[in-house]
């Protein structure tokens, strides 16, 4: 595009100061005639005319050089100038540039034109397209990548919550096992315990068998004591008879007188002897009887201690007892513990695999979160390219619903003519509408416009609105706007210098902050003068969106 | 009863009564009126002069018993009514005379 | 000097002395019966001799209390005189020994033996004042 407007620029450039010099040598020359008249010199006058023709014929030779340029004249000029116009994306003014050819070129070139206009509409509608599927990818790309993300966020609590399990798992078996050697200890206490139980009874059982040998042999004594004290009883019984015997024998001695004398005294040393023997015998029974309280005593005693044998022995059965309960439900345990001990182990052989799935599965999540962001960029990468795309579409000026540039020629020639008609803004019947209201109806035509703005030629914004969903977070971005002088734009720039309309490329938007495009146009009176520059941002985003 | 002596236990002592002083024998259940502790035997014997006497048990009838009569140092001694002193088989009876009807249980 | 032979008997915490004269015998152990309606003085008739025998309580005799359980030994003794002699029993707790007295001993009724005074008992007259 930018070349189409050199090379128009040279040629202008080129062909005035040329036309001043012949002029300038035209003019000088008849001056120089007329001065050389008053001094009557005939070969001066010939010079003088020859130069003035000679200047004449130049100046029509570079007009005609210049006509011959011109594209309005000369078929072959005419066809270099459809040519242009293609090299310059005016596929219309190209049309209309071939529909002055002669008849059968016109046909073809008008043909080619038609054709390539087609093909760069389809252009237009696939670009746009392409970037909407960009777009749609990149938003896909966008949600899967969340998604993933999120699902490797999952995948990590889940990985967390499983390693968590299984050191919970192995704290259960660790803390299984160690109960287990904890019970075997106490098994093996209990075992000891029960060893050291049974030893008791079993000494108690000995004692019990002293104790009821040691009755035994008391009552054997008892038993010999009383057969003693029968036969002292005996020889009590007999010491008494005999003591009453030798009492009667000396009563009868003495009945006996003189002759019983003798036998008086031996009545008397039996009796002596009597009385002895029962002195004796009763010394021997109290000798008896307390040994014989002695026993009893002992046996009183022995029975006692047997009892209390006894007692500590069923004391013992009971603790034997219990001991057994106690060993048993300590085995219990101890076999609870080896199971939970197994399982726990189990589970966590089983929460390993699990964790090693579940790790794998996290890897190829964020390979996939990885992949998803670098399609994301990709994607990101295709919708600019898209974008561009587009945006290289519509630099065709085609007559199409689509064009951009065609939107804003449209709205430009609808702008009044005159400053003050522009400035009166009311619509002047048939003079075009006035500034504020042909921007805000602009504005508020199309949803992908973001703003506009009217200025005129010396960059003063004579109107500008913008998009209604804006409005409010930008009202003093508006105000400035209207106060601002816009004249250093190159947007402006270009669109004063060219009867086209200019397209800039993506920037983001101050106002949304999304990439917007600057369409641009100068709307010139009948003269050819710029009276305003109709300008708007189209947010590309939205534009793309629409109509798809 | 006449003749000999009706031999009696009474009290863990034998008595000896003048069978004619005896008109009859017979089962009792309650004892009169107990001035010497009886035994309780449950026999009654009816005597001549309507007193009744209350024995454990009635041995025999002895037709003669070598009595010795009780002298003055002895009779303070032995229950009222008792006449003398006997043996028989080897034991001691007391002779019981009623004549003074003194003897009543 | 002539003395007369007694026999010491002990009668709770008393001691008598029999003239041995008037002992017939001393047994222990006989079968005594008792004599219900019988008075205090008699322990019970027993059999001596084939003989009935009355058995008197020398304590109770003598004046003594008598105890409270039955005299184990029985002084087979005549008592009274001449004609109206009679063997009674006399029941003691113990027959001690045959001793020499003084013959006066009798009249005076108390001796002394071993430095202990005893109480000598006058058969004939025993039992006959009661």
């Amino acid at each position: 595009m930018s070349r189409a407007y050199a090379n128009r620029t040279e040629s202008t450039s080129l062909t005035a100061p040329a036309l001043l010099f012949v002029a300038a040598w035209a003019a000088g020359g008849w001056l120089l005639a007329g001065a050389s008249r008053a001094a009557a010199t005939p070969l001066l006058q010939v010079i003088f005319h020859v130069l003035a023709i000679g200047g004449a014929a130049l100046l029509l030779f570079f007009e005609l050089s210049a006509r011959a340029s011109d594209p309005r004249s000369g078929l072959r000029a005419r066809l270099i100038g459809v040519f242009r116009q293609l090299g310059g994306g005016d596929l219309i003014g190209a049309g209309e540039l071939a529909r002055t050819l002669d008849a059968d070129l016109a046909a073809g070139v008008g043909r080619a034109v038609a054709g390539l206009a087609t093909r760069v509409e389809q252009l237009q509608a696939n670009s746009h397209s392409v970037a909407g599927a960009a777009e749609g990818v990149e938003r896909g790309s966008t949600v899967l990548a969340a998604s993933s993300a999120q699902q490797a966020a999952a995948a990590g609590e889940v990985t967390a919550a499983m390693e968590e399990l299984s050191r919970t798992a192995a704290e259960i078996s660790e803390h299984a096992e160690r109960q287990n050697q904890l019970v075997l200890t106490a098994e093996g206490e209990g075992a000891a315990g029960a060893s050291a139980v049974a030893e008791a009874v079993e000494g108690v059982g000995a004692v019990e068998r002293r104790i009821a040998d040691v009755t035994m042999r008391a009552d054997t004594l008892g038993t010999r004591s009383r057969e003693i004290f029968r036969v002292l009883e005996l020889i009590s019984d007999i010491a008494q008879e005999t003591h009453l015997l030798s009492l009667n024998a000396a009563l009868e001695a003495s009945a006996a007188g003189g002759r019983g004398r003798r036998f008086a005294v031996v009545a008397g040393e039996v009796r002596v002897l009597a009385e002895r023997v029962r002195d004796s015998v009763a010394s021997v029974r109290s000798q008896i009887e307390e040994f014989a309280s002695a026993i009893r005593s002992t046996v009183v005693a022995t029975e006692e201690g047997g009892k209390e044998a006894a007692r500590v022995l069923e004391e013992a059965r009971a603790a034997t007892g219990a001991l057994g309960i106690l060993r048993a439900s300590l085995r219990e345990s101890s076999e609870a513990a080896r199971q939970i001990s197994s399982v726990t182990r189990q589970q966590t052989s089983a929460t390993e695999e699990v964790l090693s799935t579940l790790r794998e599965l996290h890897q190829v999540v964020e390979r996939m979160s990885r992949d998803l962001s670098q399609l994301s960029a990709t994607s990101g990468r295709l919708r600019t390219i898209g974008l561009d795309l587009e945006l290289l579409a519509q630099t065709f000026r085609l007559d199409s619903p689509r064009s951009l540039k065609r939107m804003v020629h449209e709205w430009a020639a609808r702008l009044a003519g005159t400053p003050a008609a522009m400035a009166a803004g009311a619509a002047l019947a048939g003079g075009g509408a006035g500034a504020q209201e042909l921007i805000d109806e602009l504005v508020g035509a199309a949803p992908f416009v973001e703003c506009g703005c009217i200025v005129d030629p010396r960059g003063k914004v004579l109107a500008t609105q913008i998009a209604r969903d804006l409005r409010e977070s930008n009202a003093e971005a508006l105000q400035e706007l209207r106060r601002r002088n816009l004249s250093d734009r190159v947007w402006f720039k270009k669109a004063l210098e060219s009867t086209r309309a200019v397209v800039t490329p993506p920037e983001l938007s101050v106002m949304s902050g999304q990439p917007c495009i600057m369409i641009a146009v100068a709307r010139r009176d009948a003269a050819g003068q710029p009276v305003a520059v109709v300008e708007f941002d189209v947010n590309v985003r939205h534009w793309t969106e629409i109509g798809t | 009863m006449t003749g000999g002596f009706l031999i009696v236990r009474r009290g863990g002592t034998l008595w000896g009564l003048p069978a004619d002083q005896v008109s009859g024998i017979q089962r009792t259940e309650t004892v009169e009126k107990p001035e010497v502790p009886a035994a309780g035997g449950g026999i009654e014997l009816r005597l001549a002069g309507g007193g009744r006497l209350a024995v454990d048990a009635v041995l025999t009838l002895a037709a003669e018993l070598a009595v010795r009569p009780l002298s003055a140092r002895l009779r303070p001694h032995l229950p009222a009514g008792s006449a003398g002193l006997a043996l028989l088989a080897g034991e001691p009876l007391v002779l019981m005379t009623l004549a003074d009807r003194v003897l009543h249980d | 000097m002539s003395t007369t032979p007694y026999l010491l008997v002990r009668c709770g915490e008393k001691v008598a002395a029999l003239p041995a004269a008037a002992v017939r015998r001393v047994v222990r152990g006989t079968r005594l019966h008792p004599l219900p309606g019988a008075g205090p003085g008699l322990i019970g008739l027993a059999e001596f001799a084939g003989e009935p025998l009355a058995v008197l309580d020398l304590a109770q005799l003598l004046g003594e209390e008598r105890g409270s359980s039955r005299p184990p030994v029985t002084v087979v003794t005549w008592l009274g005189s001449g004609e109206e002699r009679e063997l009674v029993g006399l029941g003691v707790d113990d027959a001690i020994e045959v001793v020499e007295l003084d013959p006066s001993a009798l009249a005076l009724g108390t001796a002394l033996v071993g430095g202990r005074p005893v109480a000598v008992v006058d058969t004939e007259r025993l039992g006959v004042e009661a």
